[in-house]
């Protein structure tokens, strides 16, 4: 995807956010007492840069682009690095507070290195799992006096 | 001066110099490693302080902030990759006085560089706090407001080369801050009548989302695609320079001390324009022009004397106006909030006593660092050889601990994912982080002394036009967007031309 594309479709989408918000903030926040002005304000900011931006794309000159910024290029299975690391995040929030921080911890950490890392060696698994898990517990939770979920199906007290 | 004696066994207890040890290692650690940034330090150790004192916590923060602008510098000559951004103009002289084996040599000039521009800048600092407090003590909601649209204008305006993609990014982040419960009139905002969304969207959240979440996509990536970079660096000694190069670059690290001053004292700028201006005034000032890139030892001490420089600066419009002016003092300001101090006019007269603590905090970090750096840097190196992979798991677990521990909520992690997945789509069509940060940082300031000017005035626009300091940021603040437009214009029309004399001279050819 060349950059100029690539802007076009940036400056579709931020638009298409743009009108959404626009309307969510109209239809949703009550008139009055001055709540709906700063979020619409910024709404049709965004809407009137993204068009400007797509009018400047639409216009450009294939060849060059006045910014002088070059996209960096796309590595190949950026799309599943991607994905593979906002669905451990979901995941990750999903496990949290049913199973606890410690198993969640190693559950999450060991599916990162076998499936997203591609590691193949359960001792390095299990060590990077464990320790982990353990050590922050100990250094956030013990240590620092940080709120790490117990678990509601299974309660883990170290 | 009571302040100040009070202050000292404030901060020399053993909490606090922990914390300061902590954060100055912490730093040092994100800010040599490639890719980690100390911003991305700062919010993952924010959620750490919010079981410790007052001052610790500050200590901790401001510790890491030092640490990790002057890390950068290490990996910079090693391996010729910057740790951080700010530490690039190093490595441009740096790398080569490696490749010449005067390593050694580079990597003393770098530490003590770094901690004569920061103590500098704290010099002027501590001058300039005092001053532009007395100033801003009569500031009302709409002086506030103006003051605030004019650091937005230069924060969207300089932080990047397009104006257009840097204002994008700050309206970005004006928006995602309105979503919640609204602080003056209690209506919910765009919450989808659910009560999580009611507490809107947490700032260090968003923070650990904007700044790490991007960089474990990357790192994953780049380990599946087989790219991935393990830096080896040799064993390494410190090598102190000579008194006659100390005498003789006195002046220039002085110079360029005040330079990053001046710099990291404008909203929107920081450690990378710094250094990069400095590289330039000791390269246009050197007798011998030709020795620049080829490992001259001013190369190395212009921009790490000016990248330490300007963590003084971007204290002053932070602790005397409550504006954070880069990513890293914007996590720095929600740590004072947390811990309840609000920056601004009034914070000298109501915590002094904290004020000299954050003073002599960054002293003491660079007791920490010289000690560390130059003792200890055989040792510290070791650290660029953790793979980088394993580290970003690890990175990963801190980030869903910093985020779930802020508001021991779930959301929360949710909100890092999704967060993190707009920072990384904005980084790929060029949209800058920071204007996103600084517009959820200033967001609520804009809004709330908006509404308040305006419930002053009854709904009159007139307490902004009577007012000569609101009207004088207002002006500032459209030279700032002028300037740029005017700018990114000409370089459109130069295109422009460039492109259309192209085809001529293919037809020449």
């Amino acid at each position: 995807m060349s950059p100029r594309v690539r802007d076009r479709i940036a400056a579709a989408i931020l638009l298409a956010v743009a009108v959404v918000w626009i309307g969510l903030v109209w239809w949703t926040i009550p008139a009055g007492q001055g709540a709906r002005a700063f979020p619409l304000f910024f709404g049709v900011l965004l809407a009137v840069l993204a068009a400007v931006m797509g009018v400047e794309k639409w216009r450009e000159p294939a060849a060059t682009s006045p910014d002088g910024e070059v996209a960096p290029a796309a590595m190949p299975g950026e799309l599943t690095a991607v994905l593979a690391t906002i669905g451990s995040l979901v995941v990750y929030g999903l496990l949290l507070e049913p199973l606890g921080f410690i198993p969640s911890t190693i559950l999450v950490v060991a599916a990162i290195m076998i499936f997203v890392l591609r590691l193949r060696t359960p001792i390095a698994i299990a060590a990077m799992a464990i320790g982990l898990s353990l050590g922050c517990y100990l250094v956030f939770g013990k240590l620092l006096g940080t709120y790490l979920p117990p678990g509601t199906w299974i309660t883990i007290y170290i | 001066m009571d302040a100040f004696f009070s202050a000292v066994p404030l901060i020399f207890n053993g909490p606090v110099l922990g914390a300061i040890g902590l954060g100055t290692v912490i730093g040092l650690v994100f800010g040599t490693i490639p890719g980690l940034t100390f911003t991305m330090a700062l919010s993952l150790a924010l959620p750490l302080t919010f079981g410790m004192g007052t001052m610790p916590a500050i200590a901790l923060l401001v510790a890491t902030y030092i640490g990790g602008m002057t890390g950068g510098s290490v990996s910079a000559i090693l391996i010729n990759i910057p740790g951080t951004p700010s530490a690039a103009a190093t490595a441009l002289d740096g790398y080569p006085m490696r490749k010449n084996g005067r390593a050694s040599l580079a990597l003393s000039l770098a530490v003590l560089s770094s901690t004569f521009g920061g103590l500098i800048s704290l010099l002027i600092m501590v001058v300039s706090v005092d001053f532009v407090s007395k100033l801003a003590i009569e500031f009302g909601p709409a002086e506030i407001f103006a003051l605030v649209v004019f650091g937005m204008s230069t924060i969207c305006g300089l932080a990047e080369k397009s104006l257009l993609r840097g204002t994008i990014g700050g309206v970005i982040g004006l928006m995602l801050m309105t979503i919640g419960l609204d602080e003056i009139s209690g209506a919910p905002r765009l919450t989808f009548g659910t009560v999580t969304v009611e507490q809107g969207i947490n700032l260090v959240v968003a923070m650990i989302g904007l700044f790490a979440v991007p960089h474990i996509i990357t790192t994953f990536g780049a380990w599946r695609a087989g790219r991935q970079v393990q830096p080896n660096p040799d064993d390494v000694r410190v090598e102190l320079p000579s008194l006659g190069l100390l005498k003789r670059t006195f002046w220039l690290a002085a110079r360029c001390a005040g330079i990053g001053t001046v710099i990291g004292a404008i909203p929107g700028t920081g450690g990378p324009i710094a250094a990069f201006i400095s590289y330039d005034h000791a390269r246009r000032f050197s007798k011998d022009k030709a020795r620049f890139g080829k490992g001259a030892e001013e190369g190395v001490i212009a921009p790490e004397t000016a990248n330490n420089a300007v963590t003084g600066g971007t204290f002053i419009p932070l602790l005397s106006l409550g504006i954070p002016g880069d990513p890293a003092t914007a996590v720095i300001l929600s740590g004072l909030l947390i811990h309840g101090l609000f920056p601004g006019p009034t914070l000298f007269s109501e915590h002094p006593t904290e004020v000299y603590g954050v003073y002599l905090s960054i002293i003491l970090a660079y007791v920490v660092i010289l000690f560390i750096q130059l003792v200890g840097i055989r040792f510290f190196v070791k650290i660029l050889m953790v793979p980088p992979h394993l580290l970003t798991v690890a990175i990963t677990v801190m980030c869903v601990i910093g985020a779930y521990a802020i508001r021991d909520s779930v959301f929360d992690v949710y909100t890092l994912a999704a967060l993190g997945l707009m920072g990384y789509l904005l980084q790929r069509v060029n949209i800058p982080i920071t204007p996103v940060v600084l517009g959820l940082v200033l967001g609520p300031i804009l809004e709330r002394n908006f509404r308040q000017a305006m419930i002053l005035s009854e709904g009159h626009y007139d307490i902004f036009y009577k007012s000569p300091t609101a009207m004088a940021f207002f002006a500032l603040a459209v030279i700032v967007v002028g300037l740029q437009a005017w700018g990114t214009m000409r370089a459109g029309a130069r295109a422009r031309q460039e492109t259309a004399r192209l085809p001529a001279r293919e037809k020449e050819a």
